[in-house]
């Protein structure tokens, strides 16, 4: 990670890197980016803590019971406390590798331990709990719709989205939740072993592909849908991504039901629902930055669209998160892609290490399955008319950064 | 989740503003009773409830009203609010909408096999395959609805009451199920014994679920099975029956509602509604159950039918600016006007 950029890019997509260089003006002098002071340091780490703040809002419309509020308030009280000391280490810390790489982009210290925090946050998401915990946890799924209707902005629901699926538990099995909570807290800034990977087909590509047949084929009981996803999926025929985040989580919540009563391991289908409602830094992010593109950004990104080559996602430059995605997709009897989803991801994000990029490896997932339904088919498919084939994603040196594709080839990788 | 309008959750806002298309889908296929202009706390919880799929919460909410409080401050039946909330998901007016019936016969049926002593559960399902017989069928008169759709309307409705016998042991310890059979004994053309025995027996298993009154009552309405006469015994009958309750409430209730479902403006010139009753019986709901806007806009506008004008003027007096045109009819705008216009005239 030692390439050098363009010396200075606008980032003030997010709120709070708005806020964030609102304070950082002074020190963006060009065209070197010198080293960020002791005070900016101190600036950085506040204005990460603020955000993450947000993450685990109890709003007080929530309906909880008191006392399982003020043991989660208290829960984090303490975990907010630990990250407040453990930013500064993990500013100084990025600072000394960077510089250690002769790394001299502005604001990429910020940037790599903001990027650690909202991966933070994803594998605190998908990463499951002890054995008494997950079968608590699927049983609350499995017959509280209550779990999906948090208050508040859905790009912050982490922690009221698990105090709420508390709050649905029968109180004697609350306390060892709450335990194992405080435990996948302090998983925080740790190794994760054995987190499990993203399920594939997603549970969205695999919950919608039963959705067009029972168009086709009608309802039956087993599989029948909430009123609000019958109205949205079978009546208006909506896209799954098209739907407010709540929806989405109610039918990541009916599909979870659906794959179990089809036979899908409780552990499989948990992890399932996990990915599929985890909110990811594209989630929090990703509209934010996109209005923030440059007009030469902007005029770039069309002329690559022209080619055919989609435009790197401008969170994606930000974060500095480049990779591979594996596209899988299938034709018809004429070749024409009629399907395609994201088989593999192997996303690296500057300063994150030892652990999975779990909050950024779906970054170019909507690039690539977009691309997998519009690219030429150049190669003969398998015999089951699927193809694999690889996008790599790479940041250029100059703005804008754009991606380069290889060509599709014959899927057996 | 069953918090006010202030509180309500993402998601129900986006149910409301997609449901309040469908308000006036089934204006033929039910009493207008439930037309009101606000949606009351009860109304809002059951309908996010059930358009989330949240059947445990459904099933809590309706067992609470039964058991506790059926009767709102202003005299209103909660659990006509509670079933209003139901209706609003039933009726949600979008296209495709077989298959989004279709949906919630699977999804009902699924809540019954889940809940076989349910009665609420039970009943539930069968109110939705009642809905789906009405969208074969539509909301004219019989004599523009086509054989073939007649036809499917029917079998659909058959449908329900199988599906009713088969579960009537449980469905009937809860009155929702005699609302139901008195639903599709109207479209089945039960004689008019048949339904006063189902309304009967409903009232006896829960005397405040004053829906019961006004279904029947819409089955005697002349569009239906009834005649003038047949609608002013029943509404007498209804009257004492609740007359406890409700002194002469239910009297001016029903031939308001009478006159909204069908005779309209007529309804003193048509029915044998006793303006003189239907007074005493808004006054003695006022004195029992005080504050409904709705009911005092209602009793405004039969004030003007009954060409009684200075009972008129002194409510439009009480109304002043605050006018609800829930309670004026189906052309309330208008009738607002000329009553407000003969009312003035010396």
């Amino acid at each position: 990670m030692t390439r050098r950029r363009s010396g200075f890019r606008r980032i003030t997509a997010a709120g709070l890197l708005a806020a964030y260089l609102a304070s950082a003006a002074a020190i963006s002098a060009e065209p070197a980016p010198a080293p960020p002071s002791q005070e900016e340091l101190a600036a950085m780490a506040k204005q990460i803590d603020t955000v993450l703040t947000r993450s685990f809002e109890l709003p007080p419309a929530l309906q909880l019971d008191p006392q399982l509020r003020m043991q989660a308030e208290s829960l984090r009280d303490a975990h907010l406390e630990r990250m407040r000391k453990l930013l500064p280490i993990w500013l100084h810390d990025e600072l000394d590798r960077q510089t250690a790489d002769k790394v001299r982009v502005r604001y990429s210290v910020f940037y790599a331990v903001w990027a650690q925090v909202l991966n933070e946050l994803a594998l605190w998401q998908v990463e499951p709990g002890d054995a008494a915990y997950e079968q608590a946890t699927l049983a609350v799924l499995k017959t509280a719709p209550g779990a999906c209707h948090p208050e508040g902005d859905t790009r912050y629901l982490d922690f009221a989205s698990r105090v709420m699926r508390l709050q649905a538990m029968a109180p004697a099995q609350r306390q060892a939740a709450l335990a194992t909570e405080r435990e996948l807290l302090a998983h925080w800034g740790q190794p994760r072993v054995g987190l499990p990977e993203w399920p594939d087909p997603l549970p969205q590509e695999a919950g919608m592909a039963q959705v067009v047949r029972m168009r086709a084929e009608g309802p039956t009981p087993q599989m029948a849908l909430s009123p609000v996803l019958a109205s949205d999926l079978l009546a208006k025929r909506n896209d799954y991504r098209d739907l407010p985040w709540e929806t989405k989580c109610l039918f990541q919540q009916w599909w979870l039901r659906a794959s179990l009563a089809q036979g899908t391991a409780p552990a499989a289908a948990l992890n399932a629902f996990r990915y599929g409602t985890m909110i990811s830094a594209m989630d929090r992010l990703g509209a934010g930055f996109e209005q923030e593109r440059t007009e030469a950004a902007a005029k770039a990104a069309a002329e690559a669209a022209a080619k055919g080559v989609p435009a790197y996602p401008r969170l994606a430059s930000a974060f500095d998160v480049e990779g591979k995605t594996t596209v899988r997709r299938r034709l018809d009897a004429a070749g024409k892609p009629v399907q395609a989803s994201v088989a593999k991801r192997d996303i690296t994000v500057r300063g994150i290490r030892g652990v999975r990029p779990v909050a950024f490896e779906s970054t170019f997932d909507a690039l690539s399955m977009k691309y997998g339904l519009t690219a030429q088919v150049t190669a003969k498919p398998a015999a089951d008319n699927t193809q694999l084939f690889q996008m790599v994603w790479m940041l250029d040196p100059t703005e804008p950064a754009t991606q380069a594709v290889d060509k599709p080839k014959r899927g057996a990788q | 989740m069953t918090g006010p309008a202030s509180s309500m959750q993402p998601w129900a806002r986006i149910a409301r503003s997609v449901l309040a298309l469908g308000a006036a889908a089934m204006l033929a296929a039910a009493p207008a009773q439930a037309a009101k202009k606000e949606k009351s706390a009860v109304e809002e919880a059951a309908m996010d409830a059930f358009w989330s799929g949240d059947f445990a919460a459904l099933e809590r909410q309706n067992d609470d009203i039964r058991h506790g409080h059926s009767v709102n401050p202003d005299g209103s039946s909660r659990l006509g609010d509670f079933r209003d909330g139901l209706i609003a998901v039933l009726d949600n007016d979008v296209e495709h909408v077989d298959l989004y019936l279709s949906d919630l016969d699977a999804l009902t049926l699924r809540w019954a096999q889940d809940n076989p002593k349910s009665a609420f559960a039970h009943g539930l399902h069968v109110h939705s395959l009642i809905r789906h017989a009405w969208f074969y069928r539509g909301g004219s008169y019989a004599r523009d609805v086509s054989p073939e759709a007649m036809n499917e309307f029917v079998k659909q409705m058959q449908k329900a009451l199988d599906y009713f016998k088969a579960h009537a042991d449980v469905e009937l310890t809860d009155s929702y199920a005699h609302v139901q059979l008195l639903t599709i004994g109207r479209a089945l053309d039960w004689s008019n014994t048949q339904m006063s025995a189902i309304a009967d027996d409903g009232l006896k298993r829960n005397p405040d679920d004053t829906d019961i009154y006004f279904q029947v009552a819409f089955n005697l309405l002349p569009k239906w099975h009834g005649t003038p006469r047949a609608l002013d015994d029943y509404i007498k009958s209804a009257a004492e029956r609740s007359g406890p309750r409700f002194g002469l409430g239910m009297y001016a209730r029903l031939y308001w509602s009478a006159s909204d479902d069908g005779f309209g403006p007529r309804l003193f010139e048509d029915s044998f509604a006793d303006w003189n009753k239907m007074k005493q019986g808004f006054e003695d709901l006022e004195a029992r159950y005080p504050g409904s806007a709705h009911r005092l806009n209602g009793y405004a506008h039969m004030a003007c039918l009954a060409k009684d004008k200075p009972t008129l003027l002194k409510l439009l007096d009480r109304i002043g600016d605050a006018v609800d045109t829930s309670g004026w009819g189906k052309d309330p705008e208008r009738t607002v006007e000329l009553c407000r216009r003969w009312a003035m005239q010396s």
